[in-house]
């Protein structure tokens, strides 16, 4: 069965982040689904994954594979059995890509065409650390792997070549906008990393350039913390500090990979409490949220998750939608290359389908005539050697020609060829009918 | 036309102005409009002032009458405003000044034919500072309804996560908000109490009992209550944002009712307009 390129997900245009956060694919479920590729057994009578990666972001989830045309309901069973949900859940919130669409999204997303914030350089580091993962588990083969090297290569043509990523335009920037809405200086202000992941990295980054007086990262590995703290002249916390050191922070910007609620309602009060009312500016940036919503609805208490930081920045990105017009001419063109290299891939399968058609039919012919011959006496082995290497000689001359075509179609990556050759010689048809020339001899 | 009838009508105007370009300024976003909010409201201040100073030298406590005072409170509450202004630099505090001193101008104009002087009695010391420590503290209580009111506007499209326009960008934020909340009480409480302590010691010694159930009394004592109690939780407890916010508007609105509606429609020690009207 013919293999293709598919691509199934859901992203923020299409599901909320309760949605989101509930088929988040975390690393702990990668590997059931990884294997999944490379056990049979597994995919079952499904079966026919080539290659896959997942790709499990805050604002995405998407699952990138190399099958037949089973493909795309196989992965989505895969994934809801993963988590534990019905496939109906799910259904109405995916799309699914095949071919160059898929191809196109892919180069898109790379680039950052695709994300909340118009060109923010997160989800390239992201996307390399799921094919690096994919590599580990060994589920990435030829087509994949030279997918995702070209996407990366596009990503990298793309900020060069355009500003679609030249304003300070981020989650984490527009985090610290707002913050500044409610604080007004924040000379006097200090805020609380929790996750100490990349999204806390450039949070940190931000909220120092505006001018916080101190900074706390809190992470449930403390060296990582103390990583990040050093970089930024702050102080790690363990993890088990975070409700003591509350009372000491304006803003808190959380971004860990925790599936259950860090921070609840109930123990802001008594934090506020301890404040003395001084307001408070939570940023919730993890998917599953690691911030109980019900804190906003508290006085002087001001919470953004990942989803109301998108309105945000919507004024920030206008300049950036300019350029993206000339980044997404940029992904076009690559996609076109990368699709005239795939079906160039598919020519290996029609020379080889061409040397059996004309090896086949020479067969059938030299079977006919030692028939005729035999009809009328014994056939020696001499004239029975001077037919096959007539046989073989035949069919090599006749070969040549459209076997050269295809090498040279190959070399100037034209798809065109291989589908010619096989319209030409019908290979991808039932066995040819007897001449009808013939038939009348 | 004499120049005090010419100079409250162009005071009127200077105010309008004021108001015209605090508001035009903001929707248009134009920092040279609302740079000169501060300057036209100066302005109107030293005119205020000029035609209250000709009226006291030239008919001195005789010329106390309800027009002369509602000039008075709007000299206050344009001078507290500028004051506070120049401290903080925020003109969007002008669209709670210049409109206000706008009405008390335009109601001092339609009563202009009411001269009717306020009795002898009740323009002496402890009155004068009765009545000069009440309007300055209305100064500061506009302030704050002002600064509350744009606090609470501000704080609900955060709190709602409301897309945030250019036009909130361009007001304080809810910090200096917070603050200038925080100034308006710190002197507006106190001058209140002074002016309220001053009126039942002028009352004793004027009519031999400081309290007497007066309503204006009663409204008074009740706005003081609650004035004291913002005072007390803002300062003590440490309340911050948006229920002093929301406190110093109703404050405001309180004082409002008091000085129009009370001293208007109600028989009390302070009906000048009933007596007058």
């Amino acid at each position: 069965m013919e293999q293709h390129i598919h691509l199934v997900g859901l992203n923020f245009r299409t599901a909320g982040v309760d949605v989101r956060e509930a088929f988040a694919l975390a690393d702990a479920c990668l590997p059931s689904i990884m294997a999944a590729e490379v056990t049979d057994a597994a995919v079952g009578p499904l079966g026919g994954i080539d290659e896959l990666l997942v790709l499990s972001t805050c604002n995405r989830v998407e699952l990138l594979a190399v099958g037949d045309s089973d493909t795309p309901d196989c992965l989505l069973s895969l994934w809801a059995n993963a988590k534990g949900r019905p496939l109906e859940d799910l259904l109405p919130y995916v799309y699914r890509l095949r071919g160059a669409e898929a191809v196109h999204h892919l180069f898109s997303v790379a680039a950052s065409l695709d994300s909340m914030v118009l060109g923010e350089p997160q989800i390239l580091g992201q996307l390399k650390d799921a094919y690096r993962k994919a590599t580990q588990a060994k589920s990435t083969g030829i087509v994949l792997n030279r997918l995702l090297h070209k996407a990366f290569s596009v990503a990298k043509r793309v900020r060069t070549e355009t500003a679609v990523a030249a304003s300070a335009v981020s989650i984490s920037y527009a985090a610290v906008e707002l913050a500044k809405r409610i604080f007004g200086t924040m000379e006097h202000t200090s805020a609380m990393l929790i996750g100490a992941g990349e999204m806390a990295e450039l949070a940190a980054m931000h909220l120092l350039q505006a001018g916080v007086s101190r900074l706390f990262v809190v992470n449930r590995t403390l060296e990582r913390a103390r990583e990040l703290a050093t970089q930024f002249r702050g102080e790690a916390l363990p993890f088990e500090q975070l409700a003591d050191r509350l009372p000491e922070v304006d803003i808190v910007i959380s971004s860990t990979g925790a599936s259950e609620t860090l921070i609840r309602a109930r123990q802001i009060r008594e934090v506020l409490r301890r404040r003395k009312n001084r307001p408070m500016f939570f940023i919730d940036i993890a998917v599953p949220r690691d911030i109980d919503p019900d804190v906003n609805n508290l006085d002087n208490v001001y919470l953004y998750d990942i989803d109301d930081l998108k309105e945000v920045i919507e004024e920030n990105l206008a300049h950036r939608r300019d350029e993206a017009d000339k980044a997404r001419l940029i992904v076009t063109d690559e996609v076109d290359a990368f699709t005239r290299w795939l079906e160039s891939l598919a020519l290996q399968p029609t020379i080889m389908e061409l040397l059996d058609f004309f090896e086949a039919h020479g067969k059938d012919e030299l079977s006919r005539t030692l028939r005729r011959l035999g009809a009328q006496g014994p056939v020696d082995a001499a004239t029975r050697e001077a037919l096959e290497a007539l046989v073989r000689g035949l069919t090599r001359k006749l070969a040549h020609a459209p076997l050269m075509f295809l090498k040279q179609a190959q070399r100037e990556q034209d798809s065109g060829g291989p589908r010619l050759v096989r319209r030409l010689f019908n290979l991808d048809g039932q066995r040819p009918a007897r001449c009808a020339f013939r038939n009348k001899e | 036309m004499a120049l005090s009838e010419l100079v409250p009508i162009l005071v009127i105007h200077l105010y309008a102005l004021a108001t015209a370009a605090v508001l035009t300024g903001f929707l248009a976003r134009s920092a040279w409009l609302k740079g000169t909010v501060f300057w036209v409201l100066a302005c109107a201040f030293a005119f205020q002032a000029l035609l209250l100073g000709e009226q006291l030298f030239s008919a001195g406590v005789a010329g106390f009458s309800p027009p002369f005072y509602m000039h008075l409170l709007s000299l206050c509450v344009t001078g507290t405003g500028l004051w506070v202004c120049r401290r903080t630099s925020h003109e969007a505090l002008g669209l709670a000044v210049a409109p206000v001193s706008m009405l008390i101008c335009l109601a001092a104009f339609f009563l202009r034919h009411h001269q009717t002087p306020v009795s002898l009695p009740l323009a002496g010391m402890f009155f004068g500072v009765h009545i000069v420590t009440l309007f300055c503290s209305l100064g500061f209580m506009t302030l704050g309804f002002g600064g509350g009111l744009l606090f609470l506007l501000q704080e609900r499209a955060i709190k709602a996560k409301t897309p945030l326009t250019r036009r909130h960008k361009d007001l304080p934020d809810l910090a200096a908000l917070d603050r200038v909340n925080a100034l308006s009480l710190r002197w507006g409480f106190p001058l209140f109490t002074v002016g309220i302590l001053f009126g039942f010691v002028g009352a004793r010694l004027l009519w031999g009992e400081a309290f007497s159930e007066d309503p204006k009394e009663l409204v008074s004592l009740g706005l003081w209550a609650l004035y004291a109690s913002l005072y007390h939780q803002r300062f003590a407890r440490g309340w911050q944002g948006r229920k002093p916010a929301l406190l110093a508007v109703w404050v405001f609105l309180i004082s409002l009712f008091s000085l129009f509606v009370v001293n208007t429609f109600m028989i009390t020690h302070h009906s000048f307009f009933t007596a007058t009207l």
